[in-house]
């Protein structure tokens, strides 16, 4: 089945509410906008299997050693240039300087004939412009004198029906002269200028198509500044020169993919907010129900819930093998075993405060929430991949590598991180440590509630059976940092706080702890006395 | 005596959340004997081999360090040929604070760099000095032979 309609069927099926989805992708527009870009590519000679051809040998050039002979120069770029909110992709194709043609003999004959045609094609194509007439195209080529060996070909078009301004398909070719360029040509831009202005003269009287002179000159002036240095850093003898291709529909698609992504970006952090506070709220009234210093409280049900979602690990998972952020089909999966664990076990009707049902359905219901959105932006993410595929395919460009680059990397460009991982954020910092885990106050050497705990000077936290045995042992070093601490540890080292803490948060489990450690105190006695009758 | 907490817990995790490329699981009659094995580590001459091992819980565990023997050859100057591993935390840098897992983990960090300087099969640690080479391409053979899959 075609993406475009497994993507609305899904976007249909999980019911994404409908003030989202005028945020999600607009995959079948973009695709659309893809077949303007082929078309226009063709237009220029740039069908897919040449600029496969280009971009195959400037793969295997970067690979290999680079030479000074400006045959490793890549032979065509595609690349993004500008902010988020004024950007240009484009094509660059380097020339030989010798006969405009594309560095090195290695390509096909078929190509090459292609890329020759491309600097003639500037005057094709702006008798074909001015034949369509209706969108107002301005098209302007400029041909200097070929002894001058400068020539600049700009053509542009500018489509008022979408309002973007500056749109531009311009072909831009500076060729230096053969050799070492002269002087005059490179010290004296102004006069090249002049010379420009000159033929623009002409061509205009020619076509008689200039439309906007004003902003023709300056279209001018940066192209020919580009095309001026790149003779001037260029070494005698090789020479490389380029062509750079802006492309109107590839400016259209880029710009309207953005556009989508940061309206994505803006939804995502509404629901990020919303699903935040949410997390609050509750954190809010939990604590009326989970206080252990009322009687009737629902610690021992809260603490069972929050463990069983801990390990649930529904959006994170902290397991060895797969951890790090699920899938969202995961993330229900595991979601589902913790509703089927809290069913079995049936907490619920172990609940004392009716307060506890209302805040258990409300949590519940904020993991819904999360998972529809995390749904949604897994959905946009797929299509935002898959269209930038179909770009790629279709036009042999490279957009799949550029443009996440081109878009991440900019800072106007928000690094949309997943929602599901600020809210779990904010549940771990807010709404878990309200009820203490018994994992957390564990000895680390007997694995039973650290109790009574006893701080060494290094800070590290062992319940007092074990250290009494680590003193017997007479082993000095702490058995988390190794640090000579054990041997002078003595009653001071009691830590109280915690002491009190851990009685009113765990009774039973320190009580349980208290019984264990007498029960050991009266074997080793036992053990004792009976080593003496055997002596 | 009733097994000890932390050996129940360290089991349940062992089985619930396994190291990747380590594998230990008790005996039914004997909980505090463990079956392993061990991937050779990669970049390592043992890289493709499994290695079985054998642990054992002692009484006064985790007060003293688990036993671990290897039972597959194994060709290490650390390693003697009755399988018995010559390591600072089986011995004199054992942490109550350790556990089976690490331990483990600590086993096949020496498989991917042994030291002959430190040695327990002394004839291995010389060969393995003086002509490195050769010796890791012994240990690779022994791999070959000992420690495929389909041997455990």
């Amino acid at each position: 089945m075609k993406f475009a309609k497994v993507f609305q069927q899904l976007l249909d099926e999980e019911n994404i509410p409908k003030e989202w989805m005028g945020a999600a992708i607009q995959y079948k527009a973009l695709k659309k906008c893809i077949n303007k870009v082929v078309q226009e590519l063709e237009e220029l000679g740039l069908e897919k299997e040449t600029l496969q051809m280009l971009l195959a040998y400037e793969n295997a050039q970067r690979n290999h050693v680079q030479d000074n002979t400006g045959k490793g120069r890549p032979k065509l770029i595609y690349s993004f240039e500008g902010t988020l909110r004024e950007f240009v992709p484009k094509i660059t194709i380097n020339l030989d300087n010798f006969n405009g043609m594309p560095l090195s003999a290695q390509i096909s004959p078929e190509t090459r004939e292609k890329l020759e045609s491309l600097v003639a094609h500037g005057a094709t194509r702006s008798s074909h412009i001015s034949s369509i007439g209706n969108d107002s195209a301005t098209v302007d080529t400029i041909l200097s004198s070929p002894m001058d060996n400068e020539i600049y070909i700009s053509a542009r078009a500018d489509v008022e029906t979408d309002g973007c301004e500056g749109d531009t398909v311009s072909i831009a070719t500076s060729t230096s002269s053969t050799g070492a360029p002269t002087a005059a040509d490179n010290s004296d831009p102004s006069s090249g200028k002049r010379r420009s202005f000159d033929l623009r003269d002409l061509f205009k009287s020619e076509y008689n198509l200039m439309q906007s002179t004003g902003s023709m000159q300056v279209e001018h002036g940066s192209e020919e500044t580009k095309g001026v240095p790149d003779g001037i850093e260029a070494p005698s003898g090789g020479i490389p020169s380029t062509v750079e291709i802006h492309l109107h529909s590839d400016s259209e698609f880029f710009k309207m993919l953005c556009s989508e992504l940061a309206a994505l970006d803006s939804l995502h952090e509404e629901q990020e907010k919303e699903l935040n506070e949410h997390v609050s709220d509750i954190a809010r009234s939990l604590p009326h129900v989970v206080s252990p210093v009322h009687k009737k409280n629902d610690l021992y049900v809260w603490r069972e819930i929050f463990r069983l979602y801990i390990d649930a690990g529904v959006f994170f998972s902290s397991l060895e093998q797969d951890h790090g952020e699920r899938t969202v089909e995961k993330a229900k999966q595991q979601f589902t075993w913790f509703t089927d664990q809290i069913d079995r076990m049936d907490l619920v009707s172990r609940f004392k405060s009716p307060e506890s049902k209302v805040l258990l359905e409300s949590f519940w219901k904020l993991n819904l929430s999360l998972l529809q959105s995390a749904q949604f932006q897994e959905l946009n993410q797929t299509a935002t991949t898959k269209i930038l595929k179909k770009f790629d395919k279709q036009t042999a460009l490279t957009a799949r590598e550029v443009f996440p680059e081109f878009y991440f990397n900019n800072p106007s460009g928000s690094v949309s991180a997943s929602v599901a991982k600020s809210v779990c954020f904010t549940m771990a910092d807010q709404l878990l440590t309200l009820v203490p885990q018994l994992d957390d106050y564990i000895c680390p050497v007997c694995y039973l509630i650290a109790f009574k705990p006893v701080r060494l000077d290094c800070g590290h936290v062992f319940c007092i059976r074990c250290l009494v045995k680590l003193q017997r042992q007479q082993k000095d070093s702490c058995p988390i940092c190794r640090q000579n601490v054990v041997a002078q540890a003595n009653g001071r080292n009691i830590d109280t706080a915690l002491y009190n803490q851990l009685r009113l948060y765990f009774p039973k489990e320190t009580k349980a702890k208290q019984a264990e450690n007498d029960r050991e105190v009266a074997r080793e006695q036992f053990r004792l006395e009976e080593q003496c009758v055997i002596q | 005596m009733a097994l000890p907490k932390r050996i129940i817990k360290e089991t349940e995790r062992l089985v619930s959340d396994p190291v990747p490329g380590i594998n230990a699981v008790p005996h039914e009659d004997n909980l505090r004997y463990f079956d392993v094995t061990v991937d050779g580590p990669s970049q390592s001459p043992y890289e493709g081999g499994v290695f079985k091992l054998e642990l054992f819980l002692p009484e006064e565990y985790p007060m003293v360090a688990p036993k671990v023997r290897f039972l597959t050859k194994i060709y290490h100057p650390n390693i003697d040929k009755l399988g018995r591993i010559c390591l600072d935390v089986l011995k004199t840098n054992w942490s109550p604070a350790l556990q089976i897992r690490t331990i483990l983990l600590s086993v096949q960090a020496l498989l991917g760099a042994p030291n002959p300087d430190d040695p327990l099969a002394n004839d291995v640690a010389q060969r393995w000095k003086e002509d490195e080479r050769a010796a890791i391409s012994t240990a690779r053979e022994w791999t070959q032979t000992y420690a495929k899959q389909d041997d455990v």
